[in-house]
């Protein structure tokens, strides 16, 4: 079947129509056999008619259909607002500057297209080229804006019709892009459609309040009024800790204290509070890790300071300044001397990247990577490993936002070549690795079957891909072949891949964190600590 | 020559520069991002595999290294090969380079020439093929600086044209004004072809007319080469008009915000500017943002129904 050819004006065109149906046949082929049998749960007639779902029938954010033609113009009337404040430094202080210069100097010369996994994987459809959504925007700001617009917009810039199902078509685009940032790299003036699909979402956030729920209300607002987007609470973490100390305690053969609160501590550690409920392992290793390294470190119990996620950096500021500012003051009444982020990605970046120039000296705390101090460790003979019991194939899963957008790459390379005899790396790997397919948020979101099928089936798919690539002499059902995906969402998102495509029974494929291999190398620990059931 | 070609040749150059500083002018006046890097980036040390400072315990206690001349090397190569190009779409390449590079080599033809009548004019250089010395050196560097730039900028546009107009993809994505600048880019490397093959094979009519200019005196050319100093001096009042500032604005945007990997050290330096940010009041509507506030009292106070609801339920 001829693949559907899409313009830039058709999204704003025949709004009751589907804009992509998706045909799974047109997607990139994976190798050793695996997928081939993917689909799209289509919505329910009765979901269909409630949720805007026009791009290519899934629905992310569940948009209400607007009722009438006035609600419509409304709706675009607000986001022609918004978008006028995003062009403003009043408004958006804090990225108008990359902004600006991504939506000027675009040659639209597409190089970039074949560097996002999106599109690739997808077969190449047009929608989700990097540059339809930053173009469609161009245009719109050229033409419509105050603050943009351009003399002879149709003849410079192109044309393009504002209406509503633009305004829904490019909302729901907005989250077709995991924000990896692999477009930008390609680009030869530096454009970046990462950056511009993420003041998109933030339009959309901070003036017409739409948003992933997963993101907004479950995430960002939850930790805000509860202290995790898991919903545990200061109460439920003092419960988890001493839960953990018992678990360690079975595993290790001796109790260790996990401090919690303990005030001029060295080190303020933070994990991400997905790995509480989903990887208790995790934590535990770094407790079992840090102990026996003699680390003088403390986790927080306080509202905020025991939960290292930071959605807002996906899709609003405001909230991820407020978050950020959160874990800063954490550290300042334990009176640390640094905040240790844990194998978290995102939490990375918002912490030591994204925040840093929102700090005034009097809130400023040194922030850093759990890597080199996990190295230093390592190499500095405190643990007693034995290689050997990491006698399996591994690889390592570089997560966006702290290798491409930290430069963090070798640390976590150079304990895996120690403790792992057989590590390889995925092609590509370090600063031009792929996403997992779950970033930008998308691996805790699940706001419609069709969707969940979507990240499976398309943005994780190169993935899966890679990983299948690396361990491509070592497949088959009943071996140990281990992803180390040193980071909470990259986790979540390859845990869901490998359920989806079947590949522990196939293939023989398992996945966890840099820890638990450390932890596993140990000679103290009674048995081994990765379970591969 | 009439005296046209002479005002016109100088105003487009003070046009040009005007236009440019203005243009690039208004980012110098905005905020300071907050930062977004991408990696590799080449005055890290590590720069080879992408690696930064952040691989390091206590970074912030560590010297910082920073290879600034890397950081220019990488993008004089940026420029002068377009390697990314070269690598990830070659047959755009194939036309996009030898534009590009027509470009920066007609800019640099027309600086030749004005450096020659700098010479003939004060120091009574004699500039040509049998001048011997410097006059010599000048008279080929010169013809071949020029003949280069109008051959490729000439094959450059066409096979740009070509694309734009036959490739499905590019066709989508390109506007009205794409083809007219293929068409008069065309026509400025081919008038100055034409002027070459024509007028004068030595260039010295270019020469003779730029002497008139920092004479303010009108000189006589052939009509082709009044034809291209026209229309080169068009192409300068035209330049501002499109997006052409990237060879400006790029350079700042790898400096500042793809490679500004410049930290906070938590001694107050940029405070004084993000007080400022911090003391303005955005208009966003969203539920979530807190109308009459500045952005400092957001970001530091929830909103109340939100810090309402927060759980005080901490342990004993």
């Amino acid at each position: 079947m001829a693949k559907k050819k899409i313009k830039l004006t058709d999204i704003s065109k025949k709004p009751d129509q589907v804009l992509l149906p998706l045909d799974m046949s047109e997607l990139e082929t994976l190798p050793a056999n695996a997928g081939g049998g993917e689909t799209i749960t289509p919505l329910t007639d009765e979901q269909k008619t409630r949720w805007e779902h026009n791009l290519d029938g899934i629905s992310v954010l569940n948009l209400p259909k607007p009722k009438t033609k006035e609600e419509e113009d409304e709706l675009v009337r607000k986001f022609l607002g918004g978008l006028e404040k995003l062009l403003s430094k009043e408004n958006n202080w804090t990225f108008l500057l990359p902004l600006k210069m991504s939506l000027e100097y675009c040659g639209k010369c597409l190089a970039c297209n074949e560097a996002c996994p999106v599109f690739v994987s997808s077969g190449g459809q047009d929608i989700y080229r990097p540059t339809y959504r930053s173009e469609v925007l161009r245009r719109i700001i050229k033409k419509y804006t105050k603050h943009g617009r351009a003399m002879f917009p149709g003849f410079t810039d192109g044309n393009i019709e504002l209406n509503w199902a633009t305004v829904a078509r490019l909302a729901e685009l907005a989250y077709r892009c995991t924000l990896c940032r692999r477009c930008a790299q390609a680009c030869v003036r530096g454009v970046d459609n990462a950056l511009i699909n993420h003041e998109l979402r933030k339009l959309f956030s901070e003036e017409m309040g739409i948003a992933g729920e997963a993101l907004h209300t479950k995430g960002t607002v939850q930790q805000l009024n509860v202290g995790a987007s898991t919903g545990i609470n200061p109460r439920a973490f003092a419960d988890i800790v001493e839960f953990m100390e018992d678990d360690i305690e079975e595993k290790l053969g001796r109790r260790i204290k996990i401090p919690v609160d303990k005030k001029g501590a060295e080190v303020l550690l933070i994990h991400n509070s997905g790995e509480y409920v989903s990887w208790m392992q995790n934590p535990e290793a770094f407790a079992i890790i840090f102990d026996l390294a003699g680390i003088d470190y403390t986790l927080s119990s306080e509202l905020g300071g025991y939960e290292g996620t930071n959605y807002g950096i996906w899709y609003d500021d405001l909230q991820a300044a407020r978050i950020f500012l959160k874990h800063t003051q954490a550290a300042k009444n334990l009176g640390v001397k640094k905040i240790i982020a844990g194998e978290c990605g995102h939490e990375h970046k918002a912490m030591i990247v994204i925040g840093d120039r929102l700090l005034t000296k009097d809130m400023y705390v040194p922030r850093e990577s759990c890597f080199p101090l996990l190295e230093q460790i390592v190499f500095s003979g405190k643990l007693k490993l034995d290689p050997k019991r990491n006698d399996f194939p591994v690889t390592l899963h570089d997560p966006c936002n702290y290798v491409r957008a930290m430069g963090i790459v070798e640390p976590q390379r150079r304990v895996l070549r120690h403790i792992a005899p057989q590590f390889r790396e995925m092609t590509p790997h370090g600063v031009t690795n792929y996403c997992c397919g779950g970033g930008s948020g998308f691996a805790v979101m699940s706001p419609s079957k069709g969707f969940v099928d979507w990240k499976m089936s398309i943005s994780g798919r190169m993935k899966v891909k890679q990983i299948l690539g690396a361990f491509k002499d070592d497949l088959g059902p009943g071996k140990h072949n281990y992803v180390c995906a040193p980071c909470s969402n990259c986790k979540g998102q390859i845990r869901d891949l490998i359920a989806y495509y079947h590949l522990r029974e196939k293939y023989g494929i398992y996945y966890d964190g840099l820890v638990e291999l450390i932890v596993n190398a140990m000679v103290d620990m009674k048995k081994p600590y990765i379970e591969w059931e | 020559m009439d005296s046209f070609s002479l005002i016109v040749t100088i105003f487009a150059y003070v046009f040009v520069v005007v236009a440019y500083y203005v243009k690039v002018q208004k980012y110098f006046k905005m905020p300071l991002n907050l930062r977004w890097e991408l990696y590799p980036i080449p005055h890290e040390k590590n720069y080879k595999y992408g690696g930064s400072y952040f691989e390091e315990i206590e970074w912030w206690n560590r010297p910082r290294h920073k290879n600034t001349l890397r950081s220019v090397l990488t993008l004089i190569k940026k420029y002068l090969f377009m390697g990314s190009y070269f690598e990830k779409k070659r047959w755009y390449w194939v036309g996009l380079y030898p534009w590009h590079m027509g470009f920066l080599l007609i800019v640099l033809f027309d600086g030749l020439v004005l450096f020659d009548a700098i010479f003939i004019k004060a120091g009574d250089w004699v500039i040509s093929g049998s001048a011997g010395g410097g006059g010599e050196f000048l008279y080929y560097f010169t013809l071949v600086v020029g003949l280069t730039s109008f051959t490729i900028g000439c094959m450059g546009s066409i096979l740009m044209l070509l694309f734009r107009t036959f490739n499905r993809e590019l066709k989508e994505y390109a506007t009205p004004q794409n083809y007219l600048n293929y068409i008069f880019f065309l026509a400025m490397f081919g008038s100055g072809w034409v002027a070459w093959a024509i007028d004068d094979n030595t260039f010295t009519g270019f020469r003779e007319f730029w002497v008139g200019v920092l004479s303010l005196d009108t000189v006589s050319v052939g009509s082709w080469e009044y034809i291209h100093i026209v229309i080169f001096a068009a192409f300068l009042i035209y330049l501002p008009l499109t997006r052409s500032t990237h060879y400006i604005t790029k350079i700042l945007y790898f400096l500042w915000i793809q490679w500004g990997d410049t930290p906070n050290t938590g001694k107050g330096e940029t405070d004084p500017k993000l007080q400022e940010y911090l003391n303005y009041e955005p208009k966003w509507s969203a539920a979530h943002h807190q109308t009459g506030k500045t952005w400092g009292e957001r970001a530091t106070r929830l909103p109340e129904k939100e810090a309402s609801k927060k759980d005080t339920g901490k342990s004993k």
